[in-house]
């Protein structure tokens, strides 16, 4: 009969050993976390099997008596345990990050922008009209009150021609100086905000082309920022994809038994804002899967090949 | 102060007439995630939050039996940033080694700093269902705690088992929303009951209200 035996193996050994934990044979290895990342270690096994040709081999397990072989105190073990994982754990999080991370992080930052705009859109009207009440009416809208603001100071003082405001209490030097300066912040946000968009775009062709192009940058950028990662977003299916973003309706649909919501956020893309209201369900539907076979080519398929004038096309016409 | 123990390293301790669970620090001078700190004995003493920690609630509840003690090996699946870990690292102290399975990178990060200053922790990005990838970095654990909010949790507890010695003990704490939103917890909780049963011998449930919402915390024994 051949005798069993099982192998154990650690970054710092090979063992064979009986069921019962007798040791057979022994290689000592010293595999560093760097090559344990590449996989070195399984070569190392598969070596290792073949000196082991008259035993029958048996699952692994995670046996610790041949701990005892290599280090005097349990103390050392740990400490050796903890040196290797820690090694290991920072190589392997450095592998995890991809650049589709970074978009994540600009969808992000662009959403975080706009709400801190618009609310500082709101707190600097109300502190200027505070002041001239009259000339808010004027400027209207908020790219053209920062800007106003901010380079043409003066033009605080815009209702100063008819003599002192009606209704505001007018500025001195002091409130026109400090409201210039916080027009200028929030101008220089949106500026940034800007050039986000323009390198959010950029990435967004460069790594997820086919995605980019179906969903629209900005959208696509949000959907995988709800999913997590590209490669989430990818083994999704059409119908989880068809739902990001309404996750609070989606379970009280289930929960309570309530009507299940028809689109989450690729309610945002303009194909759906033609779409009539009735067929908005279908069309997301449809556009949700052309979404979901744009996102698997650019993540399946190693040059990426350009179907989106296809999948488009598809979806033209079934809006007609 | 009036103290008593729980297990190695750990005591109950009754600060301004409030009863306070409280593990030794392994790195005096040092916090983790901004605990008070007592001294007993000149000794220093970190308080574990219950509302924090799944296991720490589950000892305010008064579960049957703490199974770790110093000099354990453990194995953790799920350990998030490390808040419950280093408080087991209190326990098992320097010559115990607590392993810290991990899947999600950014948590990961925080870990790793932990785990720098703790010399006990040995911390593994890896997925917790896959034990293949993991078998030949740990040896076999006296006790495991199992705190992931996946689907399949009962099934990957399982699967683990084999890390388990032969009359270790192991706990997971149940999250019934992460498994079945649509069902009452309860329901869940009696289907991962009958699951365990066909591989463990169970010792004690406890629910984690008012800890934490729709958990249970199951201690088992591998028989």
């Amino acid at each position: 009969m051949t005798q069993r035996a099982m192998i154990k193996t650690f970054p710092f050994g090979l063992y064979a050993i009986t069921p019962q934990g007798k040791v057979l044979k022994k290689k000592d290895v010293s595999i560093t976390p760097k090559e344990y990342s590449e996989g070195k270690d399984k070569d190392l096994k598969e070596e290792f099997k073949k000196t082991l040709e008259k035993f029958e081999i048996i699952p692994e397990e995670p046996d610790k008596s041949v701990v005892k072989q290599k280090f005097q105190t349990s103390h050392e073990f740990s400490e050796y345990m903890n040196k290797f994982c820690l090694e290991l754990t920072k190589i392997r999080i450095k592998n995890s990050y991809s650049k589709d991370l970074e978009i994540i992080q600009l969808a992000n930052a662009i959403e975080d922008i706009n709400n801190t705009i618009n609310k500082l859109y709101e707190r600097i009207t109300e502190w200027y009209g505070l002041h001239y009440p009259e000339s808010l009416k004027k400027i209207g809208n908020m790219d053209k009150m920062f800007k106003i603001l901010s380079e043409n100071p003066e033009r605080i003082h815009v209702s100063k021609k008819t003599g002192s405001p009606k209704t505001g209490m007018g500025a001195d030097d002091m409130n026109t100086k400090i409201i210039q300066k916080f027009a200028e912040s929030c101008n220089q946000l949106i500026k940034t905000r800007e050039e986000m968009r323009a390198d959010m775009e950029t990435s967004m062709e460069k790594i997820v082309p086919n995605l980019s192009k179906v969903a629209t940058p900005s959208l696509g950028s949000k959907l995988l920022s709800i999913a997590g990662s590209l490669k989430k977003l990818a083994f999704m299916s059409s119908s989880t994809v068809q739902v990001l973003g309404a996750e609070k309706a989606l379970f009280r649909h289930l929960r309570t038994g309530a009507k299940p919501p028809k689109h989450g956020v690729i309610l945002q893309h303009p194909l759906m804002q033609k779409a009539s209201r009735k067929d908005r369900g279908r069309m997301a539907r449809a556009l949700a899967s052309k979404i979901v076979t744009a996102t698997k080519v650019d993540y399946f398929s190693p040059d990426k090949k350009d179907i989106s004038k296809k999948l488009i096309k598809e979806l033209e016409e079934k809006l007609k | 102060m009036k103290v008593s123990r729980v297990v190695d390293n750990c005591l109950w301790i009754l600060n301004k007439k409030r009863k306070v669970l409280a593990t030794k620090n392994l790195t005096p001078g040092k916090t983790v995630y901004g605990e008070p700190v007592l001294k007993v004995k000149n000794k220093e003493y970190r308080v574990w939050n219950p509302n924090r920690s799944k296991l720490g609630a589950a000892i305010h509840k008064g579960i049957k039996k703490i199974p770790i003690n110093q000099g354990n090996i453990v194995l953790y699946l799920g350990s998030a940033s490390g808040t419950t870990v280093s408080h087991v690292s209190d326990i098992v102290g320097s010559s115990g080694l607590v392993y810290c399975v991990e899947i999600a990178p950014r948590v990961m990060r925080d870990l790793v700093f932990l785990a720098e200053e703790r010399k006990n922790l040995a911390p593994i990005l890896e997925s917790a269902a896959l034990t293949k990838n993991y078998e030949n970095l740990v040896v076999q654990a006296d006790f495991i705690f199992q705190d992931i909010a996946q689907k399949d949790q009962a099934r990957i507890f399982i699967k683990n088992k084999r890390f388990l010695k032969k009359g270790g003990y192991a706990m997971i704490a149940v999250k019934a929303r992460s498994i079945d939103v649509t069902k009452k917890p309860q329901t869940v909780f009696d289907e991962v009951e009958k699951e365990l049963r066909k591989h463990f011998k169970i010792i004690d449930k406890k629910r984690l209200e008012p800890f934490e919402k729709d958990h249970s915390l199951f201690l088992v024994k591998n028989e």
